[in-house]
């Protein structure tokens, strides 16, 4: 049962969150506040972006805050599935005789970072599904429970596409977030290098472990979500469908392929989680609507004509929030970064 | 404490409200059928501006009765979906729908939305109507408007009614143009206009199919004997086509070599036969090269043109017989002379 002192504890544990993560990464609010969400809410993510952003250091960072045992997997073409998940070797016993014993691979941790993902062959990257969905590895037959909580922090380069393989829908439907991490701005670039010049060490301290994780998850889950905000949020996903009976015009035109059920469930924790960061205990239209492009831009398979008028995901979600808004007479929709915004204010962050 | 009494406050502003995007909403429907009133009454030059009146404010009262009922009036989600919109998150909403819980979150959330709402002073709720309301209106006001102003004109008798325009439209629409065409064969020419377009069941303007020199005209190709024609109540497209004859040098063509002519009823031994060798019942001035006689030429279809001139050669001949002392020597002269070229 959900008290007071969970909504409390929910709080100030955000704030030490972000703060100890401001400790080591500079600006990137919006990447940090999503990876945040995200692994509050229980889902992976993806980070894209060009090297040298700081993806790595953001999940180690987020590893030493939530205090949890880290694994990196640099992904390579020659990896193999078994490097991932672990193998059976031949051990002589104590009595003499040789036996198989499961040697556990790098992804027996609670947060993996899976380091430029699409360069693995696809059935390298095929062997974090089960893990993804179900927190489960399954090696010669035999299935052994992840512990928790589990997260796949995987990173990928957006350029540099000789030589890799892009995730398949399955494996892309399995992140929670897509989050995109641009070049920071002139002010943080100038933090970053005044911060590096004196010590490259990681310095964020744990804010909190992996059962603490696990409370505000459970906090969060108690959030109400009001019928219309539901049907809302699950309008949107389904507006994504060309055909489906709410497919927004955009959708018809630019999407060959919408986003799956997942994407709701995805929408809805994640939005319960963001409105009690910002100390609320509903879910409002603007969590959804923020929260929408990081859930969604994956998930969309686009059209030849989007990719021919050069029409990005986050373009079609925007022109989707818009129509439905106008649909379901809502007020206009705020800008995502205007969201983040207000998350700062509440969290007495700085502007970057 | 139920929701609803939170929103007491605020009540009546949001009542207002209702009721005035109620009678925007009503008034357009009212004018939209105030327009198509007096469209209707215009096209059948019905005398009804009371009638239209009466239409669009009876629809406007009903119009906003029912939008204000049926749709505007402030109900307890609504009033908390409207205050939501000023800023509160859909924490009035999420309030209402957990109205009847009582879990902590609830209590929690109820709390909130409490606080949240006394930020709310009843004044931020301002009648603010949609563009897309107020362009309608605007819309079916200035037809509204402009219709009245034609009917008002049209009652005046300053501008025909809309029965009157489209009866005349019609029946412009009904005009049938239909061609007639008189052509001529070779050996003559059509005097007159010779392409015409005339309504249809009217009358064609006439025209005269005149003889080039060295021909005679015979007929029109309809059997219409007379070269000048008129034709009356036009049905359908026709062509007329003047049919002339070369005429045929008098004097001894008959081959025979005595230099006397032979009737030309008594067809000669040439004529005897057609180019197939086959005897030629026609009429012995068909065909190839017809005899010139004077008693041949018919002048109206039934008379003959040597008839004619033997009438005139017997009058004058009496006149002359009678009346010859009484002319003079020149008058005398040119009668003679007429009779003798005659």
């Amino acid at each position: 049962m959900i008290t007071e002192q969970n909504l409390e504890k929910f709080s100030k544990q955000c704030e030490t969150i972000f703060a100890q993560i401001g400790r080591d990464v500079i600006g990137q609010k919006e990447v940090i506040e999503g990876a945040v969400i995200a692994m509050i809410a229980g889902g992976n993510v993806l980070l894209e972006g060009v090297p040298g952003v700081g993806k790595t250091r953001l999940v180690r960072s987020l590893g030493r805050v939530f205090d949890l045992p880290f694994s990196r997997i640099q992904f390579t073409p020659d990896l193999m599935p078994a490097d991932v998940t672990g193998t059976n070797i031949i051990v002589k016993g104590d009595d003499g005789n040789s036996k198989f014993e499961f040697q556990p691979g790098p992804i027996f941790s609670n947060i993996i970072l899976a380091d430029e993902i699409n360069r693995a062959t696809p059935k390298t990257q095929s062997a974090l599904l089960e893990a993804m969905q179900e927190h489960t590895v399954t090696v010669m037959g035999v299935s052994r429970k992840l512990s928790e909580p589990f997260f796949v922090l995987a990173t990928q380069n957006p350029v540099e596409q000789d030589g890799t393989y892009p995730l398949p829908e399955a494996q892309m439907d399995r992140f929670m977030f897509k989050i995109i991490v641009k070049n920071p701005s002139l002010d943080e670039l100038m933090d970053i290098v005044n911060m590096t010049q004196k010590t490259m060490a990681e310095v964020a301290d744990a804010a909190c472990n992996g059962d603490d994780l696990l409370e505000m998850r459970k906090t969060a889950n108690a959030i109400p979500v009001a019928e219309e905000v539901m049907r809302y949020a699950m309008m949107l996903c389904s507006a994504t469908h060309g055909d489906s009976e709410c497919a927004s015009e955009a959708a018809k035109k630019y999407v060959r392929l919408g986003a799956s059920p997942r994407a709701g469930q995805a929408l809805i924790s994640a939005a319960k989680v963001k409105a009690l960061m910002n100390g609320r205990y509903n879910v409002s239209y603007n969590d959804v609507n923020a929260l929408a492009y990081p859930v969604l831009r994956h998930r969309m398979k686009l059209t030849f004509e989007a990719v021919a008028e050069k029409v990005s995901a986050d373009e079609i979600i925007t022109m989707i929030i818009e129509e439905l808004s106008v649909r379901c007479g809502l007020a206009a929709p705020k800008p995502a970064v205007q969201q983040a915004d207000a998350t700062d204010k509440k969290h007495g962050r700085k502007k970057g | 404490m139920n929701a609803k009494t939170h929103f007491q406050k605020h009540y009546i502003r949001l009542k207002r409200e209702a009721i005035l995007l109620s009678l925007l909403r009503g008034l357009t429907v009212g004018l939209a059928c105030g327009f198509v009133s007096l469209l209707v009454l215009w096209f059948t030059s019905l005398d009804g501006l009371v009638i239209s009146a009466a239409v669009t404010v009876g629809v406007t009262i009903l119009g906003t009765l029912a939008f204000y009922f049926f749709k505007h009036k402030p109900t307890v989600k609504s009033s908390a979906k409207r205050i939501d919109s000023l800023g509160l998150e859909e924490r009035l909403l999420t309030m209402v729908e957990l109205e009847n819980e009582n879990s902590v979150m609830a209590n929690l959330q109820r709390e909130d939305a409490k606080r949240a709402l006394s930020s709310v002073a009843p004044s931020q709720i301002r009648f603010k109507p949609k563009k897309r309301t107020l362009i309608l209106l605007i819309v079916t006001g200035v037809l509204f408007a402009a219709m009245l102003t034609v009917s008002i004109l049209s009652a005046l008798g300053l501008m025909p009614s809309g029965h009157e325009i489209i009866g005349s439209a019609v029946d412009q629409a009904q005009e049938v143009y239909i061609s007639v065409t008189y052509e001529a064969e070779d050996g003559g020419y059509i005097q007159g206009e010779s392409d015409q377009l005339v309504l249809a069941g009217s009358d064609a303007e006439p025209v005269r199919a005149v003889a080039d020199e060295g021909f005679i005209f015979v007929e029109w190709d309809d059997g219409y004997q007379d070269p000048e024609r008129a034709d009356r109540n036009i049905s359908s497209d026709v062509v007329f086509v003047a049919i002339f004859e070369p005429i045929e040098e008098e004097g001894d063509d008959d081959g025979d070599g005595d230099g006397e002519e032979k009737p030309s009823d008594e067809p000669t031994e040439n004529e005897e036969k057609s180019e197939t060798g086959q005897p030629d019942d026609e009429q012995s001035s068909s065909g190839n090269g017809a005899k010139y006689e004077d008693k041949n030429q018919i002048i109206d279809g039934k008379t003959y043109y040597r008839e004619v001139l033997d009438i005139y050669k017997d009058l004058l001949r009496e006149r002359l017989e009678k009346e010859g002392d009484s002319l003079t020597e020149e008058e005398k002269a040119i009668i003679e002379s007429y009779l003798g070229i005659v």
